[in-house]
């Protein structure tokens, strides 16, 4: 399974991150460090697979922004860095043309989108469309809350 | 007073040094306090996501937790969503708070809105611990027999997380695990296939059950691999670059695989199809890549038949030879399972492997090449495959070469078809890399030399021999090189060509060398040679140990003090310095694994202590095997390591020999 998903600039700054399995603060924090040093050093040529402690880290990088996976266990390489590229399309598809800004500015809604594709470490839905339907009428009951005309 | 989200972020992100930012955020954070304390419950929503902000910049945000609980418990479906996911972010199972969520989330569990219930879901899936499993498994199984698409598969992955949290629940789910294998939908049955996968894992028990549903599995596959998906959810909206539902058919196939295991007749069934997407799949993209993947890894572990292990094989064979690395990766990960079964089938790709192999610049390829290439030699290739390894030891990446290096010797050492080529091969390797030699190996070679015949011998020692008289080349002296050329020389320097300078080759070697670990090798030799030699060599050679009597290192100078008395005694020198027995290779492995951590003992204390109770009953055998044995653990050792006999009585008479 994924234990964790990273969304990291290249500088090391962390935009995104979610882990599904426990671990504590500290050491999230540490093994974000070593993974991004390792990561931001290898040419774009290589292959997208780092063997690395018991875990396979699987990343792929868009623009300035690198997409990782962690994985434990049996899982498809190939598969996992196809369900990272299907995250990035759904965020592209929501954010419309999406940049590192929006990811900043609207990380809660980057939450949003990566908890419709992904759900504890599994890759949840695979239609780019049926995803844009439910974020968006989720959308439509947060204004409708905010706004204070229906509770629920 | 409140600021925005948006304006918090710019104004971190205008800061220009780390001072900067840690005081904006150490005002903000006090603010965030502030407010929780003050009960704001208007402003919540929005503090909670300043805290996932800064929780995110690494800055500790503990004390915002029960906010996110207090936020849940809201009817506000916005205040609602913020609360699930600052509780997602900011907590991990570990903490008391999860106890407390576990009720909330029950509510929203049994809630009417589709979307909060989705939301308690999601929360359950990304935070469960194995009491909330225990608590919530009896509502997940409701919502996985609802009739809403979106819940349904949401709940499927739950259960998936549920059960692999408590493992008791397995069973739980099977009827609802089975017959969401009989949905239509795409979403749902991703769902369900990776929760039979799931189920399958965590109690094998289960496979049989879940043959029931291979037929529905087939048909599933075929209408994808051929169709366009019609019949199963909406068409297209689940293709990838023209590769229908990729994740679908890997899951799919994987679960294939864990019901064909141990099944001729499941086996047997979905060969058909298993065959028709390995053909039928396009390979030019990652997505069919990854089909492809899949069904070759199912069909080397189900029981097919040769014809299909074959097209499996040729399928990783043809990723093998993709211009994407990634490809390349997966297909050697593959066939390093496929060579311990069928070697033959693999050795057909040697060339592809090879390529990937001498590609030094990717470290993840290269590592499993490393590992197939080497489990592709055998007694009759070793030679060329040898011979087209050597050009990689230039290679500049030091693990790399470390590796390559230990599987080059552990090829020769298992596989060579002569003595002679086995010395040339190695002395090779020392002469190139060395440094990158390991202990164990130069062990396993010396103790080689020891069983060869004396002609055999003779070879090695004059091969050796001839790297230190030939001067035009000189070759970089690495550690291990000269250890093994002092050692040789020690051991079997009589047989080296009457003119040959022992002593010169000995002290030319020793020259200008710190490394204790060297320099007692080379005492040792040196004391060896001076036995058997004329008076001459015999006083060169006591000048060259004299040289460390006043060495800084305790170990070498009570070694040149003891050999110095030692040639005093002419007549028992030739016995207590005679050549090495030939070593059995699990003794000297015993040898090696002597712990090395101990209180330094003289290293010689073995064949002295001997050499001097034999003095006292006059005569015997002189150096019990076994203590020739120790004898190369210390020679290669350095550090000395107390054995057996070092500790005998017969030790004490050495230590009168000390203090004469």
């Amino acid at each position: 399974m994924i234990e964790f998903i990273l969304l990291v600039n290249r500088q090391g700054k962390v935009r995104l991150t979610r882990w599904y399995t426990t671990t504590s603060q500290k050491e999230r924090a540490k093994i974000t460090r070593q993974i991004v040093s390792q990561i931001t050093h290898r040419g774009s040529k290589l292959c997208n697979v780092l063997e690395w402690q018991d875990k396979k880290i699987i990343y792929r990088k868009y623009a300035s922004l690198y997409f990782i996976a962690g994985v434990s266990g049996y899982e498809n390489e190939l598969s996992i860095l196809e369900a990272l590229h299907h995250f990035v399309e759904s965020l592209d598809k929501y954010f419309g043309n999406v940049c590192e800004l929006d990811l900043i500015y609207n990380f809660h809604k980057a939450y949003f989108v990566l908890d419709e594709v992904f759900l504890g470490g599994v890759l949840l839905e695979t239609s780019a469309n049926v995803m844009e339907k439910k974020l968006e009428a989720q959308e439509r009951m947060m204004d409708a809350a905010k706004a204070g005309l229906i509770d629920s | 007073m409140s600021t925005r989200l948006r304006e918090l972020i710019r104004k971190v992100r205008q800061c220009k040094t780390a001072a900067e930012e840690r005081a904006v955020v150490a005002k903000e954070s006090a603010y965030l306090r502030d407010a929780f304390k003050r009960e704001d419950a208007g402003g919540r929503h929005r503090n909670i996501a300043k805290l996932m902000y800064l929780h995110m910049l690494g800055y500790p945000t503990h004390f915002g937790q029960m906010e996110c609980l207090k936020l849940i418990a809201r009817p506000s479906f916005a205040e609602k969503r913020i609360g699930y996911l600052g509780l997602m972010s900011l907590l991990d199972e570990k903490q008391e708070v999860l106890m407390l969520v576990t009720n909330s989330i029950q509510q929203d569990l049994k809630g009417k809105n589709q979307y909060s219930i989705g939301l308690a879901l999601c929360a359950l899936g990304n935070l469960c611990s194995a009491e909330m499993a225990r608590d919530l498994v009896v509502d997940v199984k409701r919502i996985m027999r609802s009739s809403t698409i979106y819940l349904k598969k949401k709940a499927a992955i739950c259960a998936v997380r549920l059960s692999q949290k408590a493992p008791e629940l397995v069973r739980d789910f099977m009827d609802e695990a089975l017959s969401l294998l009989d949905e239509r939908s795409h979403g749902v049955l991703l769902g369900a296939v990776t929760l039979a996968v799931e189920l399958c894992r965590l109690d094998p028990t289960l496979v049989d059950e879940f043959r029931d549903k291979l037929v529905n599995l087939i048909k599933m596959l075929k209408h994808l691999t051929t169709s366009s998906g019609s019949g199963y959810g909406s068409s297209g909206d689940h293709h990838v670059r023209g590769v229908p539902d990729p994740f679908l058919q890997v899951q799919i196939l994987h679960l294939l695989r864990l019901l064909g295991v141990g099944s001729p007749g499941a086996s047997d069934r979905m060969s058909d199809v298993l065959a028709q997407v390995a053909s039928s799949t396009d390979a030019s993209k990652n997505a069919g890549c990854a089909v492809l993947y899949e069904c070759a890894c199912t069909i080397l572990e189900i029981q097919s038949t040769g014809g299909l292990k074959v097209l499996a094989v040729n399928i990783l064979g043809k990723l093998l030879g993709h211009r994407d690395n990634n490809m390349r990766y997966v297909a050697l990960d593959a066939l390093v399972k496929v060579v311990r079964i069928d070697a033959s089938a693999v050795q057909r790709h040697k060339g592809a492997i090879l390529a990937a192999l001498a590609d030094g610049s990717d470290a993840s390829t290269r590592s499993k090449a490393i590992e197939l290439a080497f489990e592709l030699v055998t007694a009759k290739n070793v030679e060329d495959f040898v011979a087209e390894v050597f050009n990689l030891l230039d290679d500049d990446d030091p693990q790399f070469k470390a590796k390559l290096v230990d599987k080059i010797c552990g090829a020769v050492e298992a596989h060579a078809p002569t003595p002679t080529w086995h010395i040339a091969t190695i002395t090779k390797v020392l002469v190139s890399a060395g440094r990158h030699v390991s202990e164990a190996s130069l062990r396993s070679f010396l103790a080689f030399l020891t069983r060869q015949p004396p002609s055999v011998q003779e070879v090695a020692v004059r091969h050796l021999a001839d790297l230190f008289l030939d001067k035009s080349g000189a070759p970089p002296r690495s550690p291990q090189l000269l250890l093994c050329v002092l050692w040789c020389v020690g051991e079997f320097g009589a047989l080296l060509p009457d003119g040959a300078d022992q002593v010169g080759i000995l002290a030319a070697a020793l020259e200008g060398q710190e490394g204790a670990e060297i320099a007692e090798v080379g005492l040792t030799a040196l004391a060896k040679v001076g036995a058997r030699s004329g008076a001459q060599d015999r006083q060169r050679a006591r000048d060259v140990i004299s040289r460390f009597n006043s060495s800084v290192d305790l170990e070498l100078q009570a070694r040149s003090c003891e050999f110095g008395k030692l040639f005093d005694h002419k007549r028992l020198m030739p016995e207590v310095l005679e050549a090495i027995p030939p070593l059995e290779d699990q003794q000297e492995e015993a040898a090696a694994g002597v712990p090395e951590a101990a209180p330094a003992v003289p290293v010689e204390a073995d064949p002295m202590g001997d050499l001097l109770g034999d003095l006292g009953t006059s005569g015997g055998p002189v150096a019990a095997p076994a203590a020739a044995g120790d004898l190369l653990g210390d020679l290669l050792g350095g550090g000395g390591e107390p054995t057996a006999t070092a500790v005998t009585p017969s030790s004490n008479p050495l230590d009168d020999l000390l203090n004469l």
